[in-house]
């Protein structure tokens, strides 16, 4: 027997709303607590911890609760994204930074998709046939595929106005379902229209109050605002026109000091490479782009995220002058596979312009397996030039850790670690035009810089018998992860972690 | 004991979906559209499995799911970041889709609560995805061939020395009932 058409279809909107939920929730809150690939393992976790909740209070609420419940969870969603953005601002502000990770937990678990998994044990149970689960859950999974698809739409264009739009309207046909009442349903449609009026200024009002008060800014402009399918990607503007990017709420470009990161990673060794065919995996402020410009007979750029090359295009266009680069384009695709599909294209110079392995997906473009893919496309002289993401000493895991993976794919390399970029950098390759003397005559030109020059016997000593990433093991990554985590929300547990 | 079954059926749920993102973005692409793929081919294989097919889980559901993932994994070794490998992977991610939509309609018969059914799948499903991703972060590749395996041999093992335990005891019972109600006569 099928189940009522009133059920199946709560169910199945039931499945749309908790796809579209689960995106807007991870996008959101690793945003506010730094998208790093545990704290996106937890939100993941809470979410569905909030499933067995619902599960476990299913035949406990009577219906007149659930309704309730469900009605102030629409309040409460009609928030979303502006509420978690304020709550974290007010927590940090409040020097309760430590307390934000098991809030936005509690809150992921609790207050996000608990409703949702409610009825569908409920149900069946009301049928009282094992049977039903199949006929139920059907509806549910049906539904799911629909918000995947609904999901993939509204990301394509990066709209999280149209998401939420979506979402909501998804939520006030679910309790509109449940309640019968026209005139609730014209509340919740006006409130649907209110929340889609004031929208644009609150999410950049409660955007610009989170970034105050967690970023140190003393005044803050946001720019531009996207929910790709890949991260949160924001530019903002402070008092003095330094114009930042973040991507997932970590730092990808500050246009004050990060000048001087972009000089070592891409014009040093454009300048030492002499005139080249450059490839530069990642965009972020595309300001690498300006670095290499007259040094380079053309220039690629290969970005993954389409809303990430839009925001270096348009709001950075005083660092990276791609109106004067007649030689640049760009390819909008995953470095792996654009260079493992490609193995007729060769580079003088690849350019690793990736944020610090801190997920996964980071992780394997520093792995000796990506290492080796580049070194299939680097002409006899080529080579690749890396950011070592924090200062190349023994025992500094992350810097030590992508080094290692260069050795093990080059025959030849250099460090250098400058005091104006606070970092060091690797340049490796087969048969390496230039030695320490070319390094050297190039850096001494530059005011109040302090250098180091590392060739392979010192990096070899550096790096003694780390293992590199690789699709072997990621460890760093955890370790980098945990001790991330306990710094930021544990800051007193730090011997413990 | 259906608890910790439907548990450890979970934890392998969530370790085979991770384990699909996870070969399928790094031997092949790391794009959107790859991680939609395997979301709606894992979404489609499941409703096919809740709406046509077998009302029992047998061996065989849970051999054809771990063959579908290793012919996934061998494909994608084979043909790296070759993106006309994703049809066959979207086959194979609906096959092991497909054995949990039969997982669900089976174990329905077991539990009195459909809640307890739901709760402890997607108890061992929470715990997989965290022991998926220290997993593939501590062993790597090793991970993704090695574990899927583990874990669908042992709840084959499981469910066979389960099956074998109820079809020896049950009877047995029902002898023994049979004898005491012949002794109240």
């Amino acid at each position: 027997m099928e189940p009522p058409l009133q059920k199946t279809l709560l169910l199945l909107l039931c499945g749309i709303n908790l796809i579209l939920l689960q995106f807007v929730m991870l996008r959101e809150f690793s945003m506010i607590l730094t998208g790093i690939e545990i704290v996106l393992v937890l939100l993941s976790a809470a979410y569905f911890l909030g499933f067995s909740i619902g599960y476990s209070v299913s035949d406990l609420l009577p219906l007149g609760a659930v309704k309730g419940a469900l009605f102030a969870l629409f309040l409460l969603h009609l928030t979303l994204p502006f509420s978690p953005r304020w709550l974290a601002g007010y927590l940090v502000s409040q020097g309760a930074r430590q307390y934000l990770l098991l809030t936005f937990l509690f809150v992921g678990a609790f207050l996000m998709s608990t409703a949702y998994s409610i009825f569908l044990p409920r149900w069946v149970e009301e049928q009282g046939s094992s049977e039903a689960v199949g006929r139920f859950y059907s509806f549910e999974v049906l539904g799911s595929m629909l918000g995947v698809v609904l999901l993939g739409a509204a990301m394509s264009r990066g709209n999280l106005l149209l998401l939420m739009m979506l979402y909501l309207s998804t939520l006030l046909l679910i309790i509109h379902l449940l309640h019968r009442s026209y005139v609730l349903l014209s509340v919740m449609g006006i409130l649907i229209g209110f929340y889609g009026v004031c929208f644009a200024r609150l999410d950049q009002g409660s955007l610009e109050y989170f970034l105050k008060s967690s970023k140190h800014f003393t005044t803050v402009h946001s720019l531009y605002r996207v929910h790709s399918p890949y991260q949160k990607v924001d530019v903002v503007e402070n008092d003095k026109g330094a114009r930042f990017l973040y991507l997932n709420g970590l730092l990808d470009f500050n246009s004050t000091f990060l000048e001087d990161f972009n000089y070592f990673l891409s014009e040093l060794p454009a300048r030492l490479q002499g005139k080249s065919k450059v490839l530069i995996v990642g965009s972020g402020s595309m300001s690498s782009v300006s670095h290499v410009a007259p040094y380079a007979v053309s220039i690629e750029t290969v970005e993954i995220d389409q809303a990430v090359a839009i925001a270096g295009r348009d709001f950075f266009s005083n660092y990276n002058h791609l109106s004067n680069v007649p030689n640049w384009s760009l390819v909008i695709d995953d470095a792996k596979h654009y260079l493992g599909s490609h193995p007729e294209k060769k580079y003088d110079l690849v350019i690793m312009d990736v944020p610090a392995p801190t997920t996964i997906q980071e992780a394997l473009l520093h792995s000796r397996e990506f290492y080796a893919l580049v070194g299939k496309h680097l002409t006899e002289q080529g080579i690749v030039s890396v950011s070592l993401s924090g200062d190349f000493e023994p025992g500094n895991l992350t810097p030590t850790t992508v080094a290692a993976g260069l050795m093990s794919a080059f025959p030849q390399s250099w460090v250098v670690t400058s005091s104006s970029a606070r970092r060091s950098f690797a340049m490796a390759g087969w048969r390496i035009r230039f030695g320490r003397e070319g390094i050297e005559a190039l850096l001494k030109g530059r005011p109040q810089e302090t250098f180091a020059v590392f060739d392979r016997a010192a990096m070899d000593r550096t790096v003694g018998d780390t293992t590199p990433f690789s699709l072997d093991q990621m460890e760093v990554v955890l370790r980098n992860n945990v001790r991330r985590l306990g710094a930021m929300y544990f800051p007193n547990n730090q011997k413990g972690l | 004991m259906y608890h910790t079954r439907c548990f450890l059926y979970g934890l392998f749920f969530a370790v085979l979906q991770y384990s699909y993102f996870l070969a399928l973005e790094s031997g092949v692409s790391a794009t959107m559209t790859i991680y939609m793929t395997v979301v709606f081919s894992w979404l489609a294989g499941t409703w096919v499995g809740l709406r046509l097919g077998s009302p029992v889980l047998r061996p065989y559901h849970t051999l054809l799911s771990l063959a579908a993932y290793l012919g996934t994994l061998l494909c994608v070794r084979q043909f790296p970041f070759d993106q006309r490998v994703l049809p066959f992977c979207a086959a194979g991610v609906s096959v092991s889709g497909f054995m949990v939509g039969i997982f669900f309609r089976s174990y329905a018969r077991h539990f009195r609560q459909a809640k307890a059914l739901f709760f402890s799948e997607n108890n061992g499903f929470i715990l997989g995805l965290m022991v998926a991703l220290w997993g593939f972060l501590e062993f790597g590749k090793t991970f993704l061939v090695a574990v899927p395996l583990v874990l669908s041999t042992g709840l084959l093992l499981l469910d066979w020395a389960m099956d074998l335990r109820e079809r020896q005891l049950f009877p047995a019972l029902d002898r023994l009932r049979a004898r005491s109600l012949g002794n109240e006569r």
